[in-house]
Order: C-alpha cells, then structure tokens, then sequence
C-alpha cells in the first residue's frame, strides 16, 4: 500500500528538514518564524486523503522530532502532526471551496498551523513543558501564523507539484 | 468529491500511528537511551551542514530583525556610545585616584616613621606658562593649618617650600627652582653643604667643606634649619650623579638628581610639625636589589664519535 508514495514523501520531507535545519533556522526572524516542514506537511495534508495525511503526519512529525532544537519527548511532534494532518485532510477533502482556491488553500493552512501549535502546547503542558508568559505564548502563536500566511503562497506551487509528482507520477 | 466515510483500515491505520506516537514519547520518557541517542545522533550528523548553512545565510540573517529594530538599534547605539564615555571618564578618574592615593600612602609612610605631623594636599597647578619660578598650587591653606616656609614632601622626599598661603591654598616653591636653596648633608660621611635648583628635576650641590670626598650615588638628606622652619631634618634630597673631581675649585661641586619626580606631582604633604628627635639616615629610601641573573655553564667534553668525519669523494 503506497510504498512508492511513502518512500518518495519521506524523502521529500527529508530535503525539507535539510533545509529548515541549514538555512530557516538560522535566519532571525520577528515575532518568531515558520517550520517549513509543519507548513508542507499541512499543505500536503490537506490535497490528500485522510490515509495518506495520517502517514504524511507521521513522517514529519518524525523529522521535526528529530531536530535537536526541539523541545519536546521524542514522538510529541510526531503525535501531534498525525492528528493535525489526519483532520485536516478530513475536513477539507472533497470541499472544492478550499482546495482548489489557493487563498483558500493558505488561509486553511494558516489557521492550521496556529491550531496545531495550540495542539501542541496543550499536548505540551500534559508533559510539563515550560512555556512562559501566556503574552508569550500568543505573540509567538500570532508570529508563527503570520510568517506561514506570508511563506504559504510561496510553498504551495511546490507542495502541490512535488505530491502531484509522487501520487500521479507527475501527470 | 465525496468526503471519505473513514472506512475500517483508515481508523485503523490512524489508530496505529497515534499508538506509535505514544509508544516513542514513552520510550523518551522512561529514559531508553536509544530514542535520545537518535536525536544526538542526528544533531551531531547535521553540525556540518548548518555551520555551512549558517555560512551562506549569515549576510542576511538579522536582516529582517534589524530592518524592524532599525530605530532601536540606533537609539541602542547612541546609549552604547554615551556609556562608553562616561566608563572612559569614570577609568581615567580612577587611574588618578588610584596614582594619588598611592602618592598619598608613600608620603604618609614618609612621615609617620619620622613621627611628624602634616597635612596632605592635592596640587590644584603645576607652575604657569607665564612664570619662570617652579611652583605648584596645593589645595590646602591656612585654614589646614599651612603657614609660609613649611617644608613639603611626598613619597619619595623633599619637594620644596611653602611660599605663599591663602586661606584654602598654597602656592609651594619646588626645589628644582632656581631660587632654591637647601642645607642637606651627605649620608654617608656627613659632610654638609648647600644644595640649589637648577630649572630641572636635578640640582647643584656645593660643599662647605672641600675636603670631602664626594661619590657618584652619594644620598643627600635635608639638614634641617632652626625651629624646623622652613626644613625639617632628615628629608631624603636627592642623591649624586656626578661628583666633580677638580682639585683646583674652591669648593666641590656635585651634580644631584631630586628623589621626587617633580614634574609628576599628584598629592603631596606638608609638614605642619616635626618631633624633637632627628630621624637622621631613617628616611633614606632603600636602595634597589638587583635581580639576579641565572649563569648557564656547559661544559663539552669531546668524543670520538663527535669528531668530523672525512666525507668520501666520488
């Protein structure tokens, strides 16, 4: 059942994880930044099946969790983003209002991003992560939605053709 | 397109991965050495390629924070600099205090082992550039108890007279003055003799007694005057740089260089009274201790295996 996708996501994933760890988190961003592997994955997610997002999810959510800026246990991230992508796929599949309008497109991501970082703080809390002041805590929410509604058209075109490449062989 | 009902190998598979989730943070949580050794593992393999990362990135990497900070940053940079002048202000006046508090210790240590009284002063002015007389200004005057004709001295020895006192300052007299005078005798065999300024942090010694033998390094002391004004006795001089030789002069000459750096004046005292006993050679500064200079002797006893051997020609 979809090794072929599967092996090719992850490698995807993989090159997105380069990049974050080289280049994106180095650039000092206001108000926080973007995971571009969060991004893609919610983007990838979300023109998939409920299925595939799931193990979209879990691919990422691996990467992510093996980044040793993170500040989680090990599988946080990986939880996190299997549900994430999981309802998200669920709740857009099939609506043509949302996928296939590229505002629509960023703005769901956007708001999805925001929703699984709250999913991630409050998974977070459960394992005694210190998060700081609650202001904190919401500028970087608002930072993080921000810089994604601003990356998202960017990234897109280049989700959308790299899953079209691996689930329909490029046609 | 119809939404996906969610069939049994979706709920499944879902159910699977959110166990594997959990599964690996328990893993974490209970310590198993494997899971964080991954993530060590993968932090050690990724350090090459984000140091080059960080290579390529760094020209712009605060771009942005700083395009927003812009204004801040300024304003950061004005403060800085203003700091930066008050810490230069604050070092330079302490590096004063620090160079006349320890003026100040030496002149105390001069005068409390030979138990006399004196006031210490700060120099407000060394000399004017319209006088041709060598003075200083002090900042204590009569109200401290100053009086004209006191001797004045600092760590190292005399440094001259008072001359003129006003209520909260003096104007001193230094011994490198040309109108100088001062009765000093020689430490070493007693002879006593006249000691004058000569527009420099040295002096002219004149002996009343020409019998004396005079030596290069010779100490002078003060010879004090009656009542102890306007010299105590006993105040180290200066000491000989050059004993004249000429047996035909009336009297012997010698050249003298004044004990105290008179041209680096911070804080100085002036003796208001001094003890009825004289503290004669007491006060003589002690002379340096040479370092000693380790001497490396090697000794090469010559072998036979040393000896140049004849190179064989072709």
């Amino acid at each position: 059942m979809w090794r072929r996708e599967v092996a090719l996501s992850t490698v995807t994933f993989g090159i997105l994880f380069l990049v974050q760890e080289a280049f994106v988190n180095q650039i000092h961003l206001p108000l926080g930044g973007f995971s571009l592997i969060l991004l893609a994955a919610l983007i990838w997610s979300s023109i998939s099946e409920p299925e595939i997002a799931g193990v979209t999810g879990f691919v990422a959510g691996l990467f992510m969790d093996l980044s040793p800026s993170t500040d989680g246990p090990f599988g946080q991230w990986t939880l996190v983003l299997v549900i994430s992508c999981f309802f998200i796929s669920y709740l857009g599949y099939g609506d043509d209002a949302l996928n296939s309008n590229p505002a629509g497109l960023i703005l769901m991501t956007s708001t999805a991003v925001i929703a699984t970082l709250v999913f991630y703080i409050l998974i977070g809390v459960l394992f005694g992560l210190t998060l700081g002041t609650p202001l904190n805590v919401i500028r970087s929410l608002f930072g993080f939605g921000l810089w994604s509604a601003l990356i998202a058209p960017l990234v897109v075109p280049v989700i959308s053709r790299a899953h079209a490449i691996v689930y329909s062989g490029g046609r | 397109m119809a939404r996906p009902s969610g069939g049994n190998r979706g709920r499944l598979l879902l159910v699977m991965l959110i166990v594997s989730s959990l599964l690996l943070i328990t893993l974490d949580l209970r310590g198993v050495s494997v899971v964080s050794g991954i993530r060590n593992g993968v932090g050690t393999a990724l350090a090459p390629v984000e140091k080059v990362g960080n290579w390529v990135v760094s020209p712009f990497k605060n771009f942005f924070s700083d395009l927003i900070h812009l204004g801040r940053t300024r304003s950061t940079i004005n403060n800085l600099r203003e700091e930066n002048a008050k810490l230069r202000s604050d070092l330079i006046h302490a590096q004063n205090a620090q160079g006349q508090a320890k003026q100040l210790k030496a002149a105390l240590d001069l005068a409390g082992r030979a138990s006399w009284k004196t006031v210490s002063a700060k120099v407000l002015a060394q000399g004017s550039t319209i006088s041709f007389t060598h003075t200083i200004t002090i900042d204590q005057g009569s109200r401290a108890g100053v009086k004209p004709n006191l001797t004045v001295i600092n760590g190292s020895g005399l440094v001259g007279v008072v001359k003129t006192v006003f209520p909260n300052s003096s104007i001193v007299l230094l011994a490198s003055d040309p109108s100088f005078k001062i009765g000093v005798r020689v430490a070493r065999n007693q002879s006593i003799g006249i000691l004058s300024g000569q527009g420099s942090n040295s002096g002219v010694l004149e002996l009343l007694d020409n019998t004396a033998q005079l030596k290069k390094n010779d100490i002078l002391v003060s010879r004090g005057s009656a009542n102890n004004i306007p010299f105590v006795p006993g105040v180290p001089v200066g000491r000989i740089t050059k004993a004249s030789d000429s047996t035909n002069s009336v009297s012997q000459v010698a050249d003298v260089v004044f004990y105290a750096n008179l041209n680096a004046l911070g804080v100085v005292s002036v003796v208001l009274s001094a003890s009825e006993s004289n503290p004669g050679n007491a006060l003589i500064p002690k002379a340096p201790v040479p370092t000693p200079i380790p001497t490396v002797t090697i000794y090469a006893t010559p072998t036979d295996s040393a000896s140049p051997s004849p190179s064989k020609s072709k």
